[in-house]
This record gives C-alpha cells, sequence and structure tokens, in this order.
C-alpha cells in the first residue's frame, strides 16, 4: 500500500484516524502499532515475520544491555551490543545482499553456485537503520532502554515513515513516544504536508515520470545530446519531487498522529555545491550514517589519510543502502570523490565563484550522478552519459523539439517548485500577519487534493521510485 | 523484574533460531528464480511454434504495456508481425515482487484493448485473446496468447 493510492487515502487512513481519536491516550501506541501491521502486510504478508522478529529482539536486547550495564558488566554488555549489531547487519546484509554476492561469485568461479532469488522486504532498509539507532543509543546511554514492547512496536512498525522514511532516530521520538501534543492545529499542518507531498508526488513526480520512461526506454545510440540531457533533467525532477513528496506525506501523517519527524530536504536543487546539497537531500539518511559511522570512525578530526578512508567509507556504504548493485557503489564512490574534491581542492576556489556559476556546477554534477542511479547499470548508463556528450545521434533532433515543446511548461513549473520562493510567496499571501486569506489558502489545498484524486483514479500510471530500496 | 529480565535475554536465541528457520524455508520453498531471462524465453520458443512471431524491443513494451522495460531485472516481448494477429508472448522478470500488480495490470489493459479492437470481426483472435495464460512464478511472470499457450506455459515453468 502507497500513501498515494485511492484505498489508503479513502478506506485506510480514514479508518485508522478514526479509532485513533475514539480510543483513550494509553491505547493509541497500540493502534498504531497494530494498523501499521496490517498496513506492512498488506504488501508483505509473508516478510511481516521479519518485522515482528525486528521489533520483539531488538525489544529483548535493549532490555539486555540495559541490565548488563545497570551491573557494570562491561564485557557481557560488549557482547550482547555487538551481537544485537550483528543480527540486525546480517538480516539487512542477507535479504538485501545474498543474491547479488551469490550472482558476482558465479561470475568469477568456474562452477555455478545455484540459488533462489529473495524479494526484498518492502523497507527493511529503513527499519534496520531506525533498530541500530535504537540499540546503539541505549548501548552509549543516549537513550532509556524501552521497556514497553507495544510502544517499541509502534515505533519500529510505524506506517506513516515505514516504506520510505525518513529514518527517525529512536533519541527524536523516544520522549514523543509517552507523551506528544495532538491537537486541531497540528492536525491541520499535518493535513497541509500530506496535501503538498501528494501533489508533488502525484501532479509533478508522475507526470515528468512519464517523459523520462519514454526517453529511457529508446536506445541510448539513437539519442541526441539534447534529448539524453531532457530526459536526465526529467528524471532529476523525478527523483526528487517523488521521493520529497512522500516523505512529505510521511511527515504530515505523523503531525496528525502527534509525532514530529525530521525534515527530509530542503530544497536540495538550489545547492550551490555537492556538500551542500547533500546537507539538504535525504537528511535523516546523512545524519544517520553522520552520527553512527563517519564520528564513531574519528570524522574529520583525524590526519588527512584517515579523512579520505572515513569519507570514501561513509559513501560507499551510503550507496550500497540504496542497492545491490554495482552501479550504487560507483554512484556512492562518485559522490565520495567529489565531496573530498570539494573539501581539499576547491574549497577556496568555489568560495570565490559567483552563486549562479556554483549552481550549474552543482547541477550538473548532481544530473551526472542521477544517471548512474537510474541507469539498469554500469554498461547502461556509460552508454546514456555518451549520447549526453554527443556520442550517441548527434546534438540536436526532432525528438529533442518534441519533449521540449510538450514540457516546457512543466519544466518551467519543476524548476519554480525546486526552490522555496513559491511557498513563501503563497505563505506570505495566505498567512500575512496584517491579513489571513484561510480561504485561498483551503481552495489551493482542496484544489491540490481534487486533482490528485482525479489523477489517481484516471492513471494506471503511478510508480514510486525510492519503494525497492 | 532482574529475574524476569535475566529470563527475558533465552526468548533472543529462541527468536534467532526461528529467524533461520524461516530463511531456510524461504529458501527451499521456491518462490523466486535465480533463472537468467534470455534462457528462459528460450525455453519458450523451443516448446512452441512461433510462426510469425518476432522477438520487439523495450520501445514496443513501452507502447503496448505502457511498461519501462528499464525497471525490471528483464522483459522479453515477441508479437506477431502482423496487425490482424493476436499471438503475443510477454515474460518478464520482476525486480522485486512488489512490481507484480503493476505488470499484471498492465497485461490485463494490454488483454482488454485487444478484446475491444477485434470484438465484432475477428471471432477467432477473439477465441485465441479469451484462452490466454497468464503465469506469475515468484519473480516471473508469463502472458501468452497463443494456440499452444499451455505448453508455452509448461515450458515457462520448468525452466524456472
Amino acid at each position: 500500500m502507497i500513501f498515494s493510492s485511492v484505498f489508503f487515502m479513502f478506506v485506510f487512513l480514514p479508518i485508522v484516524l478514526l479509532v485513533y481519536f475514539l480510543v483513550p491516550k494509553r491505547l493509541k501506541n497500540l493502534v498504531i502499532f497494530l494498523f501499521s501491521l496490517v498496513f506492512y502486510a498488506w504488501g508483505e504478508p509473508v516478510y511481516i515475520v521479519l518485522m515482528l522478529f525486528s521489533i520483539v529482539y531488538n525489544y529483548v536486547a535493549g532490555i539486555e544491555i540495559a541490565y548488563h550495564k545497570k551491573w557494570k558488566d562491561e564485557r557481557w554488555t560488549k557482547i550482547t551490543f555487538w551481537m544485537a549489531v550483528g543480527v540486525n547487519l546480517g538480516m539487512l546484509g542477507f535479504f538485501k545482499y545474498y543474491g547479488f554476492l551469490l550472482e558476482n561469485l558465479n561470475a568469477i568461479l568456474p562452477f555455478k553456485i545455484p540459488f533462489r532469488e529473495l524479494p526484498l522486504p518492502i523497507g527493511i532498509s529503513f527499519y534496520t537503520f531506525q533498530t541500530l539507532s535504537y540499540i546503539i543509543d541505549v548501548y552509549r546511554d543516549k537513550v532509556n532502554v524501552q521497556r514497553n514492547l507495544i510502544s517499541f512496536g509502534a515505533y519500529i512498525s510505524m506506517f506513516p515513515q515505514l516504506i520510505a522514511g525518513p529514518i527517525v532516530r529512536y533519541a527524536d521520538v523516544e520522549e514523543q513516544l509517552e507523551n506528544r501534543r495532538i491537537s486541531l492545529a497540528k492536525f491541520g499542518d499535518g493535513v497541509t504536508w500530506f496535501l503538498c507531498g501528494l501533489g508533488k508526488k502525484v501532479l509533478l513526480a508522475n507526470n515528468i515520470g512519464m517523459a523520462y520512461d519514454s526517453i529511457a526506454a529508446l536506445p541510448a545510440g539513437s539519442l541526441s545530446a539534447a534529448t539524453a540531457w531532457i530526459g536526465c533533467a526529467a528524471y532529476t525532477f523525478q527523483i526528487y519531487f517523488d521521493f520529497s513528496g512522500y516523505s512529505d506525506m510521511a511527515i504530515g501523517l505523523g503531525k496528525m498522529f502527534g509525532f514530529d519527524f525530521m525534515r527530509n530536504f530542503q530544497y536540495p536543487y538550489t545547492s550551490a555545491s555537492i556538500t551542500d546539497f547533500w546537507r539538504r537531500w535525504h537528511i535523516s539518511l546523512g545524519s544517520w550514517f553522520r552520527e553512527y559511522v563517519y564520528i564513531p570512525l574519528g570524522g574529520n578530526r583525524v590526519d588527512r589519510r584517515r579523512h579520505i578512508r572515513n569519507i570514501l567509507v561513509v559513501w560507499m556504504l551510503t550507496g550500497l543502502w540504496h542497492g545491490a548493485a554495482w552501479k550504487f557503489l560507483v554512484w556512492g564512490l562518485y559522490y565520495g570523490l567529489l565531496l573530498l574534491l570539494e573539501k581539499y581542492l576547491l574549497k577556496n576556489v568555489l568560495e570565490h565563484v559567483p552563486g549562479f556559476f556554483k549552481h550549474i556546477y552543482t547541477m550538473f554534477f548532481v544530473m551526472i550522478g542521477w544517471v548512474i542511479f537510474a541507469s539498469p547499470d554500469l554498461a547502461a548508463g556509460l552508454s546514456y552519459l555518451g549520447a549526453m556528450f554527443g556520442f550517441g545521434a548527434g546534438l540536436w533532433d526532432a525528438t529533442a523539439v518534441y519533449y521540449l515543446s510538450s514540457y516546457l511548461i512543466l519544466f518551467i513549473l519543476l524548476i519554480l517548485c525546486s526552490g522555496p520562493y513559491p511557498y513563501k510567496k503563497f505563505c506570505a499571501y495566505c498567512y500575512s500577519a496584517r491579513k489571513k486569506r484561510w480561504g485561498a489558502a483551503l481552495v489551493f489545498y482542496l484544489l491540490i487534493f481534487v486533482l490528485s484524486t482525479a489523477y489517481l483514479v484516471n492513471a494506471t500510471y503511478n510508480p514510486f521510485l525510492y519503494f525497492r530500496f | 523484574m532482574e529475574q524476569l529480565e535475566k529470563k527475558i535475554v533465552l526468548v533472543k536465541y529462541f527468536l534467532i533460531a526461528g529467524l533461520l528457520l524461516f530463511i531456510a524455508g524461504l529458501l527451499f520453498s521456491g518462490k523466486n528464480s535465480s533463472a537468467d531471462i534470455e534462457q528462459v524465453a528460450q525455453k519458450v520458443e523451443q516448446s512452441i511454434d512461433m510462426g510469425s512471431l518476432s522477438r520487439a524491443d523495450n520501445r514496443m513494451v513501452k507502447r503496448l504495456y505502457g511498461l519501462n522495460a528499464n525497471d525490471y531485472e528483464g522483459v522479453a516481448l515477441y508479437v506477431s508481425d502482423s496487425n490482424m494477429k493476436v499471438e503475443e508472448i510477454l515474460i518478464v522478470k520482476l525486480a522485486d515482487n512488489a512490481q507484480t500488480e503493476e505488470v499484471q495490470s498492465a497485461v490485463q489493459g494490454r488483454l482488454d484493448r485487444q478484446l475491444d479492437s477485434f470484438e465484432g470481426y475477428g471471432p477467432q483472435q477473439c477465441a485465441l485473446l479469451e484462452d490466454h495464460v497468464l503465469d506469475t512464478a515468484g519473480n516471473y511472470i508469463l502472458y501468452a496468447v497463443h494456440q499452444d499457450a499451455a505448453a508455452a506455459d509448461q515450458a515457462f515453468r520448468k525452466s524456472l
């Protein structure tokens, strides 16, 4: 089940909200937990077992770590902690990377190891990172152990952020699990977040996604440079509005239930450097890696050689987190190298370059990165990149004119919506201190809702890019 | 409470044993296949008379089914050389089992459009379309419109 579906919006969500607001406070976490399990089981009836295992195992491991800590038994504290980390990473590693590992082994071994590919459990990368944040923070005494299985289960399985994040660290919701402010104003705020996300996903991402899909279906050799760049730009916008739209919906749903999740995107395409881009893109993943991998490795408070190693390790892992494929590894290392380049070579240069050129520089490398990311494999990615630089079917052709003329207005809209300006203007108009225009705001959000619903009812095309991570 | 905490940790080991059993069950239940799609396609080709069927490219997959071939592990489509024939074979190896529904509904859409097109003047074609095979086996999906669709399905199942 995905948020941008008619069934979720008109059946599942209203029922959950109704039950949630009818039951007393002490039962609210139970309602979230049970409905989250239904939400997950809807698409993954088999893998609900894994989710339940993860909840109960980490709940028990947390209690055990706290128990050994209480008796100052360092040895067993460490054993229990590393075992919990190993089990969580082992589970993620097995379900996500075992097929990839065996495929590559089979490619180099003189004999073939037969294996059965297992489908990737939806959301496993997200909820495993959440359980790890809990176990690590209990071990580091940053949070108290959770002794209520229902509250812990609600945290891990919470359907708003279960499938595509944001990756909510336990420390950020520890207090909210017991005491959270539920109010009409916050609920309304949540609804506006949800509707903005829905509009981004359904009206913007899905429409530009159709342009990318049809260009990607053309053989790279037949693409002119202009068509290839248009396709690349289409994917660049699709992935941003798709993923950030889904994150906004998750944040909005969280608010409706009284939770405050961290913001996952901060206008990444307005960045003035690659370093800046990664402070604004998938913020919850970046901060997870910084907190639990980069800083424990020594961060930047080490000599240059070790700092370079730390950056490359973190970005190799970030790449692999996105999927078990060489292209993701290359994509991660590509960003690692770019960040090192900025840190050690370009820092002074970039400081003196006008903002416009910094923006062009950033978007150029981000778009190249998306080609590697979106292509079925590295070879296809290289062919596509070749087409972008004129090694396909020339520089310009009628196909490019067709796509440009068909999607020009949408591209302009996407460029505008990638920055904060339209939303700022909207807020200034509707919520200015001098005059509140609630009616205008209501009409705007109703329009998004009606248009998105109409689109969802009629369209068969409703992909979700981050579903597979 | 301390006694309880001591006992509760034992649960952990039972859970790990349970997880290992679950994984073993998944691996041996044979739900998904690692078979190469080209080999599966070859077995299906050999099982039936391919006659006027020839292999189509990804653009045709997009045009006829609205599916983006790059989203899947692999796609093999065979279409008839003539617009007046409805024989068609589609084999899709999913990248993720969550894609099952979208492929099935794309196939259903294609089938409905074909039935609309041939209704009224192509009773033989309509009969072939009605007798189609749409088979999902884990991460593989076969759609066959052919007089020997059942044989194609048998070969498809065997090749996984």
